[in-house]
């Protein structure tokens, strides 16, 4: 019995050291490869003793905060993903089903709507919090009575069409096509320019959130036998559907409140995980934190590499490989492969 | 001594009263098998019991209102196998039958050493330690009935109730669970099982609870209950008997009131 274990345990500790050093690998290369006329090399400059105070400002001010947007952002969508994949006891669940994602994006686009975002950078993403967080309360409303996943999820569904319509209504109305675009822009999906002051602002929320998520794990292995055998191993099934939610709406509804929406990446990496962690839904929590975040951060690396022009959004590129990554999870899963 | 008991038990659905036990006792040791027709109530009984469906009156594990434990105690105390236990993801034999340990450990930290040796006792109980590496979703499906009554062994609580643990095997996994049940009863605690078969009932059971329409109608040893009569009114069956180093009971005809 000891060598299987001992064979997990080290197997276990590659797959942690393998996803930390991809981590690692991202936010070097998001704080070093620049766009444009400067080049990829451009951060080395700083370690040069010479440097100008120009180059450290631009690492601190505008590289600092967009790598730490990724980790954050990133590992939010795996850790999440994973979670409600546990919870929903589907590979097929992902951050957004739940509507916190559209709520948060309603919210803040009726910032931009009335004009408001100018007033305050941080009055953007403040909607969008509040967005996530009126999405989780709407969604208590419809299925907290209820353990049963279905009712939860076409709760997330109703909220997702809501929200759609309440943000295509505000483009309807968008007081000038530049408004519009602006709109359209923002909910690509991106890590660029934004400030420390976005981090400190969602950091709270995220970290409350990812607290929430982990004291459901051994709830979700429980879950894994189906409610009811959950419920007489003593985790009430209601109980880790809460953390798990509430959870997901505050640290999501924060991540989309500053980026925007970043769609595939809390469906993809959980899944590319699953097999290497042994199935446990606790066990893929957080290497899919980590998978996440270095998805993220070297997807956002890969764009400022792009040709120079319109720089791509990462929600675009993220959406285009997932996407059909999504459809070959179908088309698996019929084949009853999953 | 008593294990568990129920006291002016009753569960309604919607309005509608389907399970009334004025009282229930068990013992610390012993197979009881809780029998009657699809619909009689066995399942609200068992699940009332485990304190999974929200039922009047009162329950005590020993000498503890069940409603007072917290409820990792009472996953320790008492252990549940329901009727079609599923298993939603491809984990491993091993790691199904470790879920059982779940209340025994704390929020954080591996396995322990008690913990492997529980998983491992009841894998052997089972017979099902070759399969220790095997996904649980590839297993037919008497091997995956046996794993499933693996994890619940492996709570090792001093209460199992089990639904229907034997439905769906074939004759040689139907008697080697029965066994696994008696050997549980002899040594380790009670075991309050659902049964269909009424050859296995009469021949493992030393207790029958015979239910029909929410209600016990008799409750004692298997020659006092399995009557001609009980039967024609509970199960709307005549049985065909014999003698086979015990009883042998065949459903034969229909009896239509």
């Amino acid at each position: 019995m000891t060598q299987p274990a001992a064979h997990h345990l080290s197997r276990r500790v590659m797959l942690y050291g393998g996803l930390l050093a991809l981590t690692l690998l991202g936010l070097l290369l998001s704080m070093l490869v620049g766009r444009g006329a400067a080049g990829p090399t451009f951060g080395w400059q700083a370690m040069v003793p010479e440097l100008s105070d120009g180059v450290a400002l631009l690492l601190v001010e505008v590289r600092l905060p967009r790598a730490l947007l990724g980790l954050l952002v990133g590992g939010t969508l795996g850790l999440c993903g994973a979670a409600l994949q546990g919870l929903l006891r589907n590979p097929l669940a992902e951050p957004g089903l739940l509507g916190a994602s559209s709520g948060a994006a309603l919210g803040a686009v009726l910032v931009f709507y009335f004009g408001l975002a100018g007033a305050t950078t941080l009055l953007l993403p403040a909607g969008g919090v509040l967005g996530s967080l009126g999405a989780l309360v709407v969604l208590y409303g419809l299925a907290y009575r209820s353990d049963d996943v279905l009712t939860l999820i076409l709760a997330g569904i109703a909220i997702n069409a809501f929200a759609a319509a309440a943000t295509s209504l505000a483009l309807n109305f968008a007081p000038s096509p530049y408004a519009a675009l602006e709109i359209l822009f923002w909910m690509l999906g991106s890590l660029a320019d934004r400030g420390l002051d976005h981090v400190a602002l969602v950091l709270p929320l995220m970290v409350t959130g990812w607290l929430l998520v982990l004291l459901s794990a051994r709830g979700l292995d429980a879950l894994s036998l189906g409610a009811e055998s959950a419920r007489s191993l003593g985790f009430e099934p209601r109980r880790t559907q809460l953390l798990v939610v509430g959870g997901t709406a505050l640290a999501v509804g924060a991540a989309v409140a500053v980026t925007g929406v970043v769609g595939f990446v809390g469906l993809v990496v959980p899944h590319l995980l699953r097999r290497a962690v042994g199935y446990l839904p606790s066990g893929l929590l957080m290497p899919s934190f980590l998978g996440g975040a270095a998805l993220t951060l070297l997807a956002d690396t890969a764009l400022r590499l792009m040709p120079p022009g319109p720089e791509l959004k990462l929600g675009v590129v993220t959406a285009l490989l997932g996407a059909p990554f999504f459809l070959h999870l179908i088309l698996r899963s019929r084949r009853g492969e999953l | 001594m008593i294990a568990l008991a129920a006291r002016d038990l009753s569960v309604a659905y919607e309005g509608t009263l389907r399970l009334s036990v004025p009282q229930i006792n068990f013992a610390t040791r012993g197979l009881v098998g809780l029998i009657g027709a699809n619909g009689a109530g066995k399942t609200t009984l068992l699940r009332a019991l485990a304190g999974l469906v929200p039922a009047n009156g009162q329950i005590r594990i020993r000498d503890t209102p069940l409603d007072r434990l917290r409820a990792g105690e009472r996953a320790r105390a008492l252990a549940y196998l329901p009727q079609n236990a599923a298993a939603y993801w491809p984990l491993s034999v091993r790691q199904l039958a470790a879920l059982g340990r779940l209340p025994h450990r704390p929020a954080l930290g591996p396995l322990g050493g008690a913990d492997q040796d529980a998983i491992n006792w009841a894998m052997a109980a089972v017979d099902v330690q070759h399969l220790a590496e095997r996904a649980a979703t590839t297993l037919s499906g008497g091997e995956r009935a046996r794993v499933l009554l693996a994890r619940a062994l492996a709570v090792q609580a001093s209460v199992l109730l089990v639904d229907e643990p034997v439905a769906s095997l074939d004759p040689y996994h139907q008697l080697l669970i029965m066994q696994v049940l008696a050997d549980y009863a002899a040594d380790r605690g009670l075991v309050v099982s659902v049964l269909h078969d009424l050859t296995l009932a009469a021949r493992f059971c030393a207790r029958l609870v015979l239910i029909h329409q929410g209600a016990i109608v008799a409750d004692g040893p298997p020659e006092q209950v399995l009557t001609d009569a009980q039967l024609a009114r509970c199960y709307q069956i005549r049985v065909g008997r014999s003698d086979h180093d015990g009883p042998v009971i065949v459903p034969v005809s229909r009896v239509d009131s």
